[in-house]
């Protein structure tokens, strides 16, 4: 049985290593590993409001799942799901 | 992990030069560069190598390899590819120009064939995130992508190179690996060139701004050139900034290997170790050197006698050798052969700037004031240990400046002749307007805030925004755009580069094609145009020659060929005699008209001083100088100068420098003079420092030179260090523009001799006055001003007017023209032209001009319009101007006009009438003629004033006529014909008031000013109550109260800050 897919919004937590995520707690509270990095990214946002650049990564967790997630400020969200 | 691997050169960076696509100087470049441990930097500007020397001074002082290419923009069909050259050697630089100036010519861009004849010693790199490979592969156009790659391959055998970059954007690790893949597959090398367009990640903002402001889009409107976020600065050499991600391709061992081997092979030395100087033309077998000496020998025996000629002959043998030894004989005599050309054709042109010191520079004709006689320092010219090339400045009459010019052209050859730029550096109201564009603040509200900022904080650099914050909250309220606005300001740097325009005057011949140095492009106006400016030729091993229009010399042109006319006599222009009339008239203030003394405070300063020698005007010219006003000079000067007050030094060893100007620093040279005499530096150290001190902007950057001249004044004069400093701060306080020495005395003769003309011809000096207009005062107050020289003015006329103010004389010849003359006047009048008329372009006025002489005189309006194809406004514009008086009504002309021009092609004589008879027309009364005068043609010749169709109203209200007032206590009024409130008079203001011939300036103080200021901006006609005080010409009346009128008429006059 495939595993419910975790709600979009924000990530409650992530672990880093070598500046890269290795762990994240997504919405349902589970902890899955990241077994993959796929791509890196900046996007600058509208600093003209204020807003701050953020930090995005394509990953792929250890039940399968492939996401975009991004850090801004601190702070982790979930993007998007690609399955 | 840390990252074993490392990039060493940057082979594509952007500066501000590439204008709206990077935001940092090559030097912040550089220097952020060498903080991270680069080793070369390569500036790749589109279209331009204006860094490249910047780039190379930044580098030299920080221990780095400067690369110079630029970026091209490749047309091939429907795409236009970015693609950076770099050049490998000298002549792959001449190469690079050389496409560079075709580009310019062709609208920016160049192609596949363009490329083919220009790829000599030049390295290519594919291009970045718009390059072709990137964008041909995500558009999956193969074959378009072989055929480029094959064709630029084959333009760069082995120098062509597949450029991989990283700007932390999705899939750019993934494109980079496929592009080494694809340079691997083509037997291509791949390089590590990241994108850069700034020196850190803060500044992306203000590129992004930037970008927006240049693709006229604002920050809320997306644009695929827009950057999308920070990663354009110069990375981190292991590039672990740009990408946590480990082994991006850009630092695998083959394509490092490949960057360095493609560094390697584009270090070359751009600037050269001396000045090349352009080709004189010299008899045969006649050396630079020898032919110099034989003219200026020549010279030296007609203008010195007796121990003169000891004196001069001993400064000449020292100016020689000094030449000699710098190998400048040729640039002399290029500069002669230049001022021979205006002699030679009667062009008025005189040299002064520095050059002015040079007893060559005397003996060969290119000035006039005599450097011996005036004691100017040859040093500040040149001398042996001179790091720069001699500045050599000739002023031409502007009329005749481009005749000029194009004789030079002809003369040393289009392709080695071109003027240099000058760089357009951003100020706060440019600022304002670019950057408030992009982030959507309307054009009235960015016109606003400019016009807010006003003179007080105009001229500051948008870094220091902050100290205006006030008046931009004031005008853009606490929105958080404020915010945006200021803090992007403050990221911009010092001089900040916006844009190149042409120099006013700045010439370089070369000894070879110039393009071996720049690329040229034409300005809008047409122009040839280098992209360096006159420090950076300098640096290239160019030397410039300031060719500037002067409308003063014109002036003296055409006065001497109205006198030539009227009376047959030629006027040398040269060493005018001293007269006494001519001095006390200075004496007196009676100055308009006048070069550099006509403005109401040097009226007041020539009542103040007496001048009575060149001297003495030489000073008065350049006592009106930022330099010396910010240094608080004039006052002093004028006390001590009177007897007021004692001259007193801020140390002794003062006196040998500063005697002659009464103990205050006057001039450039006192600068170095003291910098040699009492901080005892050399004089090559003595120039960079008087550079340094006039022109810093932040205290950091005169830093090290304050430390040496404290020292030096210590160590050489004994000065305690309070002494030391006070002397520092009193040159430091001279920042600014003053004039050099030999400048002054160059314009205080031309002041003279505008004097001299002024007395001894009025009719003629005033016509030639009226035509060129190089001075303040409108030509309704100069019109007034004639009445005192008992110069008549003649109507406008269609049968006697025209296409310059032109002097009439019904009584014959009598006034004499020779300098020995200076006999007794006749009544002479002027006639203006046709084109005063508001609406009368040049054009028209020649045809109107040349059909009355081909077929005699016209019959009235519709004769006119029967012969000539006038267009309907301007025949109009006649009409209303009084053209027509003396054949018709002006009422009648003007109707007839307007029905003509409905009905009847120009140029044409129907058979039949086509316009209905004029009816019968109340004829124009005094006061509505007049009116129709000033707002056609901005003066009445009749002579009346403004004012006197007010008088019964002005004496009503109690204001006695200016030319009644008696000093003191006075209620009186005027038009108002200037306005100044500049930045260096602590709040008060200044308007000038005229009623008929005479003028008073009325002295506005701050808190009158505050009261009333938009009465006093609005006002044409101003009833001023104070104290009225009169010294000669200077009449000067200090305001208690003021009431402003609304007038007949409006004159546009002399308006300044404020």
């Amino acid at each position: 049985m495939m595993p419910r897919p975790p709600a979009a919004g924000r990530v409650a937590r992530a672990a880093l290593r070598d500046g890269l995520p290795a762990r994240l707690q997504l919405g349902d509270g589970r902890v899955r590993d990241v077994v993959r990095v796929h791509d890196a990214w900046r996007v600058g946002n509208r600093w003209w409001r204020g807003e701050t650049p953020s930090r995005h990564y394509l990953l792929e967790l250890d039940d399968g799942l492939t996401l975009e997630v991004y850090e801004q400020a601190g702070a982790w969200h979930l993007e998007r799901m690609l399955d | 992990m840390p990252r074993p691997r490392r990039l060493r050169h940057l082979l594509n960076a952007h500066s501000y030069f590439d204008f709206g696509r990077g935001v940092s100087s090559p030097t912040r470049l550089v220097e952020r560069a060498a903080e991270l441990g680069y080793e070369s930097v390569a500036l790749t500007d589109r279209n331009g190598v204006y860094g490249a020397v910047e780039l190379h001074q930044a580098a030299r002082r920080h221990g780095l390899h400067a690369l110079v290419g630029a970026t091209v923009a490749l047309r091939d069909d429907a795409d236009v590819w970015p693609l950076p050259l770099l050049a490998a050697s000298r002549r792959g630089y001449a190469t690079l120009n050389e496409l560079l100036t075709i580009a310019h010519e062709q609208g920016g861009e160049v192609t596949l064939p363009m490329l083919e004849t220009h790829a000599t010693d030049l390295h290519a790199l594919s291009g970045a995130r718009a390059g072709a490979p990137s964008r041909l592969l995500a558009q999956r156009r193969f074959r378009d992508l072989d055929r480029i790659l094959d064709r630029l391959a084959a333009i760069y055998p082995d120098r062509f190179w597949i450029q991989l970059y990283f700007g932390a954007h999705p899939d750019d690790l993934r494109r980079a690996r496929y592009l080494r893949t694809l340079a691997r597959q083509r037997r291509l090398p791949a390089v590590a060139a990241p994108e850069v367009r700034y020196a850190t990640a803060d500044l992306w903002s203000l590129h992004d701004a930037l970008s927006c402001a240049r693709l006229g889009v604002t920050v809320d409107e997306p644009h695929p050139e827009r950057p999308r976020n920070d990663a354009l600065a110069i990375p981190r050499p292991d590039l672990s900034d740009l990408t946590p991600l480990p082994d991006p391709a850009l630092l695998l061992p083959d394509v490092l290997a490949n960057t360095d081997a493609l560094a390697e092979a584009c270090r070359w030395p751009l600037l050269p170790d001396r000045l090349v100087p352009p080709k004189a033309r010299l008899p045969e077998g006649v050396s630079a050197e020898e032919q110099l000496e034989r003219r200026a020998y020549e010279a030296l025996l007609t203008r010195y006698r007796g121990e003169t000629l000891l004196t001069a002959r001993a400064r000449l043998e020292e100016e020689l050798a000094t030449v000699r030894a710098l190998g400048f004989a040729e640039f002399f005599l290029a500069a002669a052969e230049i001022t021979d050309f205006c002699h030679d054709r009667g062009i008025v042109a005189s040299g002064r700037g520095s050059a002015a010191a040079s007893i060559l520079c005397y003996l060969l004709a290119i000035t006039q004031a005599d450097p011996i006689e005036h004691q100017l320092l040859f040093e500040r010219f040149l001398h042996g240990g001179k790091a720069s090339p001699p500045d050599i400045d000739i002023d031409i009459a502007s009329a005749r400046r481009d005749e000029v010019l194009a004789w030079v052209e002809r003369r040393f050859g289009a392709r080695t002749e071109a003027m240099v730029c000058n760089r357009i550096t951003y100020y706060l109201p440019s600022a304002v307007q670019d950057l408030g564009r992009a982030l959507g603040i309307p054009p009235e509200t960015r016109d606003r805030l400019s016009k807010a900022l006003g003179r007080q904080h105009r001229h500051h650099r948008p870094h220091h925004a902050l100290e205006a914050e006030e008046i931009f909250r004031e005008v853009l309220g606490d929105a958080p755009v404020t915010d945006q606005l200021l803090g992007l300001m403050r990221r911009m740097e010092p001089r900040f580069v916006r844009h190149v325009a042409p120099h006013s005057g700045g010439v370089v011949l070369g000894r070879e094609p110039l393009m071996h140095y720049s690329p040229i492009q034409r300005s809008s106006g047409g122009i040839k145009l280098l992209q360096f400016d006159k420090d950076d030729v300098e640096a290239l091993g160019l030397i410039k020659l300031d060719l500037l229009g002067l409308r003063m010399l014109s002036v003296f042109e055409r006065t001497r060929e109205e006198v030539h006319r009227l009376d047959g006599t030629w006027l040398e222009l040269r060493d005018p005699p001293h007269d006494d009339t001519v001095w006390d008239a200075i004496q007196q203030g009676d100055t308009m008209g006048l070069f550099q003394i006509e403005s109401p405070g040097q009226v007041r300063m020539s009542v103040q001083l007496q001048p009575r020698t060149l001297t003495d005007l030489a000073h008065q010219v350049a006592l009106f100088r930022p330099g010396p006003i910010q240094s608080n000079t004039v006052h002093p000067y004028v006390a001590r100068r009177n007897g007021r007050e004692p001259v007193t030094y801020l140390h002794p060893s003062l006196e040998a420098v500063l005697a002659k100007s009464y103990g205050v620093i006057l001039f450039q040279e006192d600068l170095m003079r003291i910098a040699v005499h009492v901080a005892g530096m050399s004089w090559s150290d003595a120039e960079r420092f008087r550079k340094k001190v006039t022109t810093f902007e932040d205290e950091a950057e005169i830093r090290d030179w304050h430390r040496a001249f404290v020292d030096g004044a210590m160590r050489t004069r004994g000065c305690t260090a309070q002494e030391a400093q006070a002397i520092f701060d009193a040159m430091a306080a001279f920042r600014g523009y003053g004039f050099a020495e030999s400048h002054a005395w160059a314009f205080g003769l031309h002041a003279y001799l505008s004097a001299w003309l002024r007395h001894h011809h009025p009719a003629a000096y005033l016509a030639a006055v009226m035509n060129e207009h190089p001075g303040m005062w409108p030509l309704s107050t100069l019109r007034q001003e004639a009445k005192r020289w008992s110069v008549g003015m003649a109507p406008l006329d269609v049968n006697a007017s025209n296409v310059g103010w032109r002097v009439e004389s019904d009584d014959g010849p009598g006034a004499s023209g020779s300098w020995s003359g200076g006999g007794p006047r006749t009544r002479r009048r002027l006639r203006p032209p046709f084109q005063i008329v508001k609406g009368v372009a040049d054009e028209v006025a020649r045809e109107i001009v040349l059909e009355r002489a081909r077929a005699g005189p016209y019959r009235g309006l519709r004769d006119l319009y029967g012969r000539l194809a006038v267009p309907g406004e301007a025949l109009e514009a006649l009409a209303r101007g009084g053209a027509f008086d003396t054949l018709q009504s002006r009422r009648d002309a003007l109707f007839e006009a307007r029905a003509l021009h409905h009905t009847t092609p120009p140029g044409q004589t129907p058979l039949f009438r086509t316009t209905p008879p004029v009816p019968p027309l109340e004829a124009l009364g005094f006061a509505e003629r007049t009116v129709w005068d000033y707002r056609t043609k901005g003066l009445a010749e009749s002579g009346v004033h403004p004012v006197d169709l007010m008088r019964r109203e002005l004496l009503d209200l109690g204001a006695v006529p200016l030319a009644r007032a008696r000093d003191g206590e006075v209620r009186t009024g005027g038009l108002i014909v200037a306005r100044q409130k500049p930045g260096t008079a602590q709040g008060f203001s200044f308007f000038v008031i005229e009623d008929g011939p005479d003028r008073a300036q009325v002295v506005v103080s701050p808190d009158l000013w505050d009261a009333h200021w938009k009465m006093l901006r609005d006002a044409r006609v101003l009833i001023v109550d104070g104290v009225l005080q009169r010294v000669g010409r200077a009449w000067t009346v200090r305001a208690r109260a003021v009431v402003g009128l609304g007038g007949p008429v409006e004159v546009r006059g002399y308006h300044y800050g404020g």
